[in-house]
């Protein structure tokens, strides 16, 4: 060994301790903290109050809402909310979030998740495309759906592919490559807060309903795209 | 101890941090089957090549090599279990350290080390989908018609309407996810080690990912035909249709794979050290 490779030995002796530490102590799953979801929400000049529904009857029956195992590898969602245009629960506009970790953005494991609201996937939808991303919309039972994914940038998916487009254009910003260096994010974010928009308007078509809510979905996302940021 | 030896321990503890941080994030056999194979492959070539160039003197690339190593250490004590990403990178930040430590600045020399952690560097995701696009249509309709056969000679009543096997206790459908797309991924990654570092005769070598192929194909009928067969079982049909049963047949295809190839291997290196024997 020449003089200026000294410090190969201490290289060797950090990842020798190194493994040492991950055989004694073990990679932990990563500790995600709830948002805080605000108690209304302002959207095409109406206000959405915040309401119990869903942390008590929902809760009780469905299970997602009940897992809070941190070991839980995919999918877990660890925060839901719910909104009216009015106190009672017959509004024409209710707004669902829900902020689900360690997920890919599949829509279809979302609408399983959901399933008090939605439990079949749709033959007909619609997906449109907007400078907040995409959302897709679909009519059922009298009902319209409006559904999309909100990543830690703000951008609105609907699908996997979307979803990872996202995610490997934020791994490749400078800031965020600077924060994962430091340890203090992943690589890859692995939330998402999901906006689901119900209407009870009867439209007669998709681009009908989409030209109506739309808008509400706008200003949801807007008001909502820091809630999911770092 | 000489360089060349701390060089050579330094890849082996990053290998094993490679590795102890696969089985606890990925927990999947196959990527840690495959990622032992690759490192071995890497620390066998590393050497060979290091004893023969000799290690470099330059102070600028071992500084940015011990700095690519110290991220390595530092990342892995913070590593949280969702972070399957930095399991696949790191490879490729280790190997470009340790070849920056030993070769200084004509670390291409050690190209093929560079590509064989580039290669383990795909996201699985993105290759399967790329596949999927390519020949999935084409995948489902093939397995679907040679595991229709081996029912057939099972000896049960069996038809297919285009992917859809159909028996008398119920009927399945293969999806992409049923056509070993995975499997031929991760056979076609072996392959490159092999390709790069084995001295094999070259139509051995250009057989192998068409060998990939129809190993495939058969583990992924099999696999579609004990589904079928186990249709009207619900607990047996999901057992073999999730991730335990594809496990059981990805690590089957690699030792499979992985047992031919070091056969082939194994007999050209005997006849070429001795080629009297050759002679008639």
């Amino acid at each position: 060994m020449t003089k200026s490779q000294f410090y190969l030995p201490f290289i060797f002796a950090g990842l020798f301790l190194t493994i040492i530490k991950l055989l004694i102590a073990p990679p932990t799953a990563k500790k995600y903290t709830p948002p805080e979801f605000p108690q209304s929400l302002e959207a095409a000049q109406e206000v959405y109050y915040y309401s119990d529904l869903i942390s008590t009857e929902a809760r009780a029956k469905s299970p997602i809402l009940q897992d809070h195992d941190p070991q839980l590898k995919y999918h877990r969602v660890i925060a839901r909310q719910q909104y009216h245009s009015r106190l009672e629960y017959t509004s024409p506009i209710e707004i669902i979030l829900t902020y689900v970790v360690r997920t890919d953005g599949d829509w279809h494991i979302f609408l399983k998740s959901a399933n008090f609201a939605s439990p079949t996937v749709p033959k007909e939808t619609l997906d449109r495309v907007t400078d907040k991303g995409v959302y897709r919309l679909w009519q059922q039972e009298g009902k319209t759906h409006l559904y999309s994914c909100i990543n830690t940038r703000g951008t609105a998916s609907v699908t996997v592919s979307q979803f990872r487009h996202e995610q490997y254009y934020s791994a490749l910003q400078l800031p965020h490559l600077a924060y994962w260096l430091l340890g203090q994010r992943s690589l890859m974010e692995d939330s998402c807060l999901w906006i689901h928009l119900i209407s009870r308007t009867k439209y007669l078509s998709l681009s009908e309903a989409a030209e109506e809510i739309e808008p509400i979905w706008l200003d949801v996302v807007e008001k909502l795209s820091t809630i999911n940021a770092n | 101890m000489t360089t060349v030896q701390w060089l050579v321990a330094i890849t082996i503890s990053l290998a094993t941090i490679h590795l102890v941080l696969v089985w606890h994030i990925t927990e999947q056999s196959d990527q840690l089957l495959l990622s032992a194979l690759y490192w071995l492959a890497i620390i066998i070539s590393f050497k060979q090549r290091l004893l023969r160039l000799g290690p470099s003197n330059h102070w600028i690339p071992h500084a940015l090599g011990s700095l690519l190593i110290v991220f390595i250490i530092y990342r892995s004590l913070f590593v949280f279990l969702s972070e399957s990403s930095f399991v696949r990178i790191f490879p490729s930040i280790s190997v470009l350290g340790i070849v920056l430590l030993a070769a200084g600045f004509k670390f291409y020399t050690y190209w093929r080390e560079c590509v064989l952690m580039g290669i383990l560097a795909l996201p699985p995701i993105l290759t399967n989908q790329a596949l999927e696009g390519l020949v999935g249509h084409h995948l489902q309709l093939i397995i679907a018609q040679i595991a229709t056969f081996f029912i057939h000679y099972i000896g049960l009543e069996v038809t297919r309407q285009g992917t859809d096997i159909i028996l008398e206790r119920g009927a399945v459908s293969v999806a992409y996810g049923c056509t070993g797309g995975d499997i031929l991924i991760l056979l076609w990654q072996l392959c490159v080690p092999v390709v790069l570092l084995v001295p094999i005769p070259k139509p051995h070598r250009l057989g192998m990912p068409f060998g990939a192929i129809g190993l495939t194909l058969i583990l992924a009928s099999i696999r579609v035909s004990i589904m079928a067969f186990f249709v009207h079982q619900p607990a047996l049909f999901e057992y073999w249709h999730g991730d335990a049963g594809n496990q059981i047949f990805s690590n089957v295809g690699i030792f499979v794979f992985g047992g031919v190839y070091w056969w082939i291997t194994e007999s050209y290196l005997r006849e070429s050290a001795n080629p009297i024997a050759q002679e008639p």
